[in-house]
């Protein structure tokens, strides 16, 4: 994680699942780490610690923008702060992607992975 | 909206932990910090009460702990920062303070051994691995290479070729119960103590494999030409000067007692040396007599240019700070040449005081301090080259000074002035070339150089 983030580079696990997060539109950071718990079926739980070390990382990279727009401020904490995929961030998820999916495929043809 | 004492009291923990982390992160998301952690301890107190807290502390105490320290360490706001790299630009303070520590270390022992405590050679010969442990520590977490971590693996680098040396030639029936080191007593072993061509022909191997890598991505400037021709032309010289040590000191080995021949050998000239001493000794003998000398020359002279060539891996974060290895690498260099009994004279005690103490601040506070606070190349190779080139002067001067004060030796000994001025110019020439290869890589990778310093590029090379 303290690697510099690049789309052009493999992401690590936690902003890889933040990315992906991120993908359905923006959240705030209680709600990323809610999205990434299910996307991995409870085996990763981030830890406020990395959640905003990953994001600040990111938005360095270019990777994530911060909204100014709300939900609904009066159905929301206004402190909150909502963070949207910018177009970089979109790159780096689909190159990521691809490389797993690539990844996949070879760990198949090696039947480490059964296809099921 | 949940709340009692357990979210309370753990909430309050929280905030005293945010305060591990540098202010400027805190600044930024502390109050979102705090807000994911209220939130996380509510549902984790709901859904298992007070087992859900504690699970929660459990996996939220090493994600704040590890986190922290990464913050501390790259952020370059932050006390414990300076990772990032700064290859033309000012260093901060702190930043200054630590490059300085290893030579501080070294400064402070060597007022040690002025006040004849000999805890120096202790410093000596454990600094450097200590030392490096902070640098190894802050490169894993990070995997970034700190700045102030190129002192420490100069000194290093001086330290386990001076070790390997010991191993190669002087323990060679060593033995221990280390495994590990065993396995080195072993491979140590397995050089003949009179062959030390094998490492220094390893170093000049990886030497070889590292210009290749440089020059793929690095063009050959006129400087690098100049400086590695000089490299290899002082490498010549001490060679001859080594074959005409090696051929006078002959005649006490194999002409022993036969007085008339030895007068005979004293007044030819080398080749006719050559041929009177072939024919006693044989071809294999004078070649046997020559690598006992010449090896650790070698070795020496071949592990210097491993740890330039060593450098340009360090240009890519670190610029023409990759100079500091060879910093690192002279910093603990023994001062004076030959010893003698500091206590009977006062005032010859305090010359060599003075001579020792301005030696050691030039590489350990004036060079990198100069270097690190100037701005352009140009002055950073300014700075680096005067301080090594007045500190290589006073280390000139002092292998002289103890004896044409006490009159042991003659100062008029040439062989002893041309030995000291080739391992000076040696020491030179090797922080040149390591200029000319660091300065080349900023210049080419990593930004367009000034005005300044291209005017300086352009009278340079």
């Amino acid at each position: 994680m303290t690697e510099n983030i690049s789309p052009n580079q493999p992401l690590t696990p936690a902003v890889f699942h933040i990315l992906m997060a991120l993908a359905d539109g923006e959240k705030h950071g209680y709600s990323i780490m809610k999205d990434v718990e299910k996307q991995t079926n409870g085996k990763m739980k981030l830890g406020p610690g990395t959640l905003y070390g990953s994001i600040k990382r990111m938005l360095a990279a270019g990777m994530i923008e911060e909204s100014d727009e709300r939900p609904d401020p009066s159905m929301d904490d206004e402190r909150r702060r909502y963070y949207r995929l910018s177009p970089n961030g979109q790159i780096g998820l689909n190159e990521e992607s691809k490389r797993l999916d690539e990844a996949v495929k070879v760990a198949r043809i090696k039947q480490i992975l059964v296809c099921g | 909206m949940i709340t009692n004492r357990w979210i309370n009291g753990s909430n309050r923990f929280f905030n005293f932990l945010l305060n591990l982390y540098p202010r400027d992160h805190r600044d930024d998301y502390a109050e979102s910090m705090r807000q994911v952690f209220t939130a996380q301890c509510r549902e984790a107190y709901r859904d298992k009460g007070f087992a859900g807290v504690l699970a929660l502390w459990l996996r939220v105490l090493p994600d704040m702990g590890y986190t922290a320290i990464v913050e501390h360490l790259t952020s370059p706001k932050a006390s414990w920062g300076l990772m990032e790299p700064v290859p033309n630009a000012p260093l901060p303070w702190k930043g200054v303070f630590l490059v300085l520590l290893p030579g501080m270390v070294y400064l402070v022992s060597q007022v040690a051994q002025l006040t004849g405590s000999p805890w120096y050679l202790t410093v000596y010969y454990r600094a450097a691995f200590f030392l490096i442990i902070p640098v190894l520590i802050v490169w894993a977490v990070t995997r970034k290479f700190p700045i102030w971590g190129l002192i420490p693996v100069g000194l290093l680098f001086r330290l386990v070729q001076e070790i390997g040396y010991q191993m190669i030639t002087l323990h060679q029936d060593t033995f221990s119960t280390n495994p590990v080191l065993n396995m080195v007593l072993q491979l140590a072993r397995l050089v003949n103590n009179t062959n030390l061509f094998i490492p220094a022909g390893m170093f000049l191997g990886v030497s070889v494999i590292l210009a290749v890598m440089y020059f793929k991505k690095n063009p050959m400037t006129r400087g690098i030409k100049i400086w590695s021709s000089a490299f290899a032309l002082i490498i010549l010289a001490q060679v001859a000067y080594y074959i005409s040590i090696v051929i006078d000191i002959i005649p006490y080995e194999v002409f022993r007692g036969n007085e008339q021949y030895t007068q005979l050998f004293e007044k030819a000239n080398l080749f006719d040396k050559v041929s009177m001493v072939i024919p006693v000794i044989g071809t294999a003998g004078l070649m046997r007599l020559l690598q006992n000398n010449l090896g650790y020359f070698l070795y020496q002279t071949m592990a210097i240019l491993l740890l330039i060539m060593l450098g340009t891996l360090f240009t890519r974060r670190h610029g023409f700070f990759s100079i500091f290895l060879l910093v690192g690498y002279y910093l603990p260099v023994m001062l004076v040449g030959i010893s003698w009994d500091l206590g009977d004279n006062p005032q010859m005690l305090l010359v060599m005081s003075t001579a020792v103490l301005l030696y050691r601040a030039l590489l350990t506070l004036i060079a990198p301090v100069w270097m690190c606070r100037t701005e352009p190349l140009a002055g950073k190779r300014k700075a680096i080259l005067s301080c090594i080139l007045l500190a290589l002067v006073l280390h000139f001067l002092m292998q002289f000074f103890p004896s044409m004060m006490d009159g042991s030796v003659n100062f008029g000994n040439a062989q002893w002035v041309w030995s000291v001025f080739l391992e000076e110019m040696l020491a030179v020439i090797s922080f040149l070339l390591g200029a000319a290869l660091y300065q080349n890589t900023i210049n080419t990778r990593i930004h367009a150089p000034s005005a300044e310093d291209q005017s300086m590029l352009l009278g340079y090379e």
